[in-house]
């Protein structure tokens, strides 16, 4: 419990900063969104006019366009995959990766837990941290979209976007507590865990309509995750969303695994 | 010595991040002449707007250009991808001697804090000016080896500037709550907030008249993508003002890391 108590404490002051970020940017966002929509609805009939080629290189769909989740989803979830996925492998870097850089892992071995012990405690403590950040965004998103926007939008798409990125979190700090575990080093953990996310973001979005990139968007979980079928079918893809959750839990056996096997090396 | 240093543990860092970067830029170039093929078509289209609805949507020809699409297709993320990088790296530099307690070694050493921090501040600025160079060099080269369609390089390299700005300037805010914080999670953290605000609130602000004063507190609007692509212009006295913003900021920080005792 102490040691829980401790990794808990340690990460307060950053979950509290991510915290505000997150409901300033639900704020912002949630608060414009009346005007963004009615003045997307002229912009709508420019768009149907468009030559489709240029509205699927461009990743625009007409009919999620004049929709208040539709903005949301489409220009607010862009950066949230990416920030979600940063707090994910900095929070994994920090508990795992930074006990091997500052040295502090040999005198937590000599503690009277077993390294199983000290593994899950760690785990628990980041599980924490990325529910409280899952639940914050989805109690101040379906807050404020209740207080500031009167358009009818549904509260099943505002969860599902929670959802994808509770699972980009998940995916991102499990990855990160294994990397760290083969790496050890926080700087090369960092940069290795956002070259990755930054590779599987651009292969889902920036990829999309340039030819022969099909393999790419598959190997990215994003692209099981896709906001506009979600506001078009009003479909939330808990299914994929379970198998990449599945998928994280397998990083954290093989990285249990790695920790109560591996000899320490200072 | 630590200016080498500094260099050759970061190496492997950056190549990773330019590599995702260059390895995406050289996708789009293709795609780029590819979409060009049915330009003409939008072309007459947007021609055929009256001249009020092109006001209101603050549509120009000027997006149908090669640099056009690559301003809407990559240069949107490589923005995002090149502040992340830049604060990563100069935490990489200044917070961690503290995290790892290394920084007790380095003053130990016989140089004064002022040489430290600018030898530590030369590497990092060495891996921003070739980020961005490398940046520009790459897409000026695949454009030329892929566009069969007019474009004007002029731009693409104004691009690399903003790149390059905001590499500064959110570098200098990393240095700055390096040495307030000593910190590396909290001063990452931070910094990517404000990265993250500015974004939003220079996005938000250009799509709502109402809100648009709150783009005056973002950097992002003075080295504007759609301004640029549709003016034809690169902001280049804007960028200069930032780099040298961030220079101040630097030099704010270096004071502070000179009189700041070390938390250890």
């Amino acid at each position: 419990m102490t040691l829980l108590k401790k990794e808990i404490k340690y990460t307060f002051k950053n979950l509290f900063i991510w915290v505000l970020v997150i409901i300033l940017f639900n704020l912002m966002f949630a608060s414009i969104t009346d005007f963004i929509t009615k003045q997307n609805s002229p912009f709508t009939t420019f768009l149907e006019k468009m030559p489709d080629t240029f509205l699927k290189a461009f990743n625009m769909d007409i009919s999620i366009m004049s929709r208040p989740e539709g903005l949301f989803g489409s220009e607010g979830m862009t950066f949230m995959y990416i920030f979600f996925g940063i707090f994910g492998s900095l929070l994994a870097s920090k508990l795992y990766a930074s006990e091997f850089d500052n040295k502090t892992i040999e005198y937590l071995l000599t503690k009277p837990f077993s390294r199983k012990r000290i593994f899950i405690h760690k785990l628990f403590a980041i599980v924490f941290d990325l529910l409280i950040l899952f639940g914050i965004f989805l109690f101040s998103e379906l807050l404020f979209f209740k207080l500031f926007v009167s358009g009818q939008y549904s509260n099943k798409i505002l969860f599902a976007f929670s959802l994808y990125l509770f699972v980009t979190e998940v995916f991102f700090a499990f990855l990160g507590i294994l990397i760290s575990l083969y790496i050890k080093s926080r700087k090369l953990t960092n940069s290795l865990l956002l070259g990755i996310l930054f590779f599987m973001y651009f292969a889902s979005t920036v990829t999309e309509g340039v030819k022969n990139t099909e393999f790419l968007r598959k190997i990215s979980i994003f692209h099981y995750m896709p906001i506009i079928e979600t506001i078009k079918n009003s479909k939330v893809y808990y299914i994929n969303s379970i198998v990449i959750l599945l998928i994280s839990l397998i990083f954290i056996v093989f990285s249990l695994y790695v920790f109560q096997k591996q000899d320490i090396k200072i | 010595m630590l200016f080498r240093k500094e260099l050759k543990h970061n190496i492997k860092s950056f190549l990773i991040w330019f590599a995702v970067l260059l390895f995406f830029s050289s996708m789009i170039a293709p795609f780029v002449d590819g979409i060009m093929q049915d330009a003409d078509s939008l072309k007459e289209f947007i021609n055929s707007l009256p001249k009020f609805m092109l006001k209101i949507f603050n549509i120009s020809e000027k997006f149908i250009t090669p640099e056009g699409f690559f301003s809407a297709k990559v240069m949107f993320a490589a923005e995002i991808f090149a502040g992340i990088f830049a604060v990563i790296l100069a935490s990489n530099i200044f917070v961690s001697e503290f995290e790892t307690k290394t920084i007790e070694y380095l003053l130990t050493k016989p140089l004064n804090r002022k040489k430290i921090f600018f030898k530590k501040f030369l590497a990092l600025f060495i891996y921003y000016t070739i980020f961005a160079a490398l940046f520009c060099l790459s897409v000026l080269y695949l454009f030329k080896i892929y566009v069969h369609y007019e474009y004007n390089p002029y731009i693409l390299a104004g691009f690399s500037l903003y790149l390059f700005v905001i590499e500064i300037f959110f570098g200098s805010l990393t240095i700055l709550f390096s040495v307030i914080f000593q910190k590396n999670f909290i001063t990452i953290s931070t910094t990517m907030g404000i990265f993250l605000l500015m974004f939003t609130a220079d996005m938000l602000g250009s799509a709502v008249s109402s809100i648009e004063w709150i783009r005056n507190l973002t950097i992002f609007k003075f080295i504007s993508l759609g301004d640029t692509v549709k003016y034809d212009k690169v902001y280049i006295l804007n960028s200069f003002i930032i780099i040298l913003l961030g220079l101040m900021i630097t030099f704010i920080s270096e004071k502070i890391f000179e009189k700041k005792d070390i938390m250890i």
